[in-house]
């Protein structure tokens, strides 16, 4: 088996170039899964799909566009040469998309969402818990693995600035619909109150 | 090739209208380095491929060749994975379904570069057998996660420039008299 190159030089956002496109940018970690948490894992995942609560704090952090935690019981089989192997542990496969630097997202994982970093990666082997940050950050550093091509189709907005252009447009939406049909007194009425509507996301 | 059956569960994948692919296809032996530096060199060529896939908001293609395992995990038994494998991640617009059909046919030539190179993949890689490929290969979301899972990526990008055109229009229109704002507001937005 051939051995990895190096990632690429590490940015200034604290993670390899490969891993980044405009301001997004990927983590993929896989993570080795105790026995218990392969009973543990898919009921937490299903909780916490239909307690849309328990993710608030995730929508807070407003610097994540997409995440996912997927367990690998198996490696799908496609026939010789592929050998077959049957796992003996399942692997957690975790994928984040965000934006800002690495070790920021880190902190914040760490120190905001201490405990859901505990109930999501508490089965993993050698999790070494969210708190103090740096061991943390240790064990996402080994078990991280850098993309070899990394997509975003709108590279240059944030999350934030995602959220913002949708706030706006629903502020905008009733007005272009109804400008033609309002006085030009009665418009620029409308205009500055969407604009005092929509201030905050401009 | 069996493929997976309609009662496999969509919703898994699914955050709003958005949903979450993985799959992890086994890398031909000897293919991995060429692989990588084909991946890799979209960047130094300048290339956005998946920019022809339409419903993609991000997406990942990465190679793994071990399950990282230290003593002081306190693993019983490291676990080697027999076989290096491609992971390809999406995040994406509508059904999982229509994203393969619309992938499969339209990252050309791409694919027979990338899943070329992977075992047991079609002799040419694209439409159905690519698609059936994909799915037998297909890795199911525990959780997926989007912070704005209705918004579709035209949505977004259009909510972009919107916004960068609204900020320009009321920089530019401060003190206008009424009529000409209203428009001046019609012919930008309306």
């Amino acid at each position: 088996m051939s051995i990895a190159p190096p990632a690429g030089p590490i940015t200034a956002t604290g993670t390899a170039s490969r891993n980044i496109d405009g301001q997004a940018i990927s983590i993929t970690v896989f993570s080795t899964i105790k026995p218990w948490g392969k009973v543990f894992l898919p009921i937490l995942f299903a909780v916490t799909k239909r307690a849309p609560k328990l993710t608030k704090t995730l929508v807070q952090l407003s610097f994540i566009h997409f995440a996912r935690w997927s367990l690998v019981k198996q490696i799908p089989h496609n026939g010789p040469p592929q050998p077959e192997q049957k796992l003996r542990y399942t692997h957690m496969y975790f994928e984040s998309n965000f934006n800002g630097g690495w070790e920021e997202y880190i902190d914040a994982f760490s120190h905001i969402l201490t405990s859901g970093m505990a109930a999501f990666w508490g089965s993993s082997f050698g999790f070494p818990k969210a708190l103090p940050v740096g061991p943390f950050k240790e064990y996402i550093t080994e078990n991280e693995t850098a993309a070899s091509h990394y997509y975003s189709a709108y590279p240059e907005a944030t999350i934030t600035m995602v959220k913002a252009a949708l706030e706006v447009d629903e502020h905008l939406v009733p007005l272009k619909r109804g400008a033609q049909n309002l006085s030009p007194e009665a418009f620029q009425d409308a205009y500055t109150k969407m604009l005092t509507d929509a201030q905050r996301s401009l | 090739m069996r493929t997976r059956s309609k009662k496999h569960s969509r919703s898994i994948n699914e955050s709003g209208q958005s949903s979450g692919f993985l799959a992890m296809t086994a890398i031909k032996p000897g293919e991995i380095d060429a692989l990588r530096a084909y991946l890799e060199g979209f960047r130094d060529r300048g290339e956005r491929p998946l920019d022809k896939v339409s419903g993609t908001h991000m997406a990942r293609f990465v190679i793994v060749e071990k399950f990282n395992c230290k003593p002081v995990y306190k693993q019983r038994r490291a676990e080697n994975i027999a076989c290096a494998s491609l992971a390809f991640s999406s995040n994406l617009d509508g059904s999982i379904d229509r994203y393969l059909d619309v992938l499969c046919e339209q990252l050309q030539p791409e694919a027979q570069e990338i899943w070329g190179r992977c075992v047991g993949s079609p002799a040419t890689c694209e439409g159905k057998a690519l698609k059936d490929y994909l799915k037998h290969n297909q890795i199911d979301c525990g959780f997926f996660y989007a912070a704005y899972g209705e918004a579709t990526v035209p949505k977004v990008k259009a909510a972009l420039d919107q916004r960068e055109r609204l900020m320009a229009f009321a920089t530019e229109h401060q003190g206008v008299p009424a009529a000409e704002l209203q428009q001046a507001f019609i012919e930008e937005f309306a």
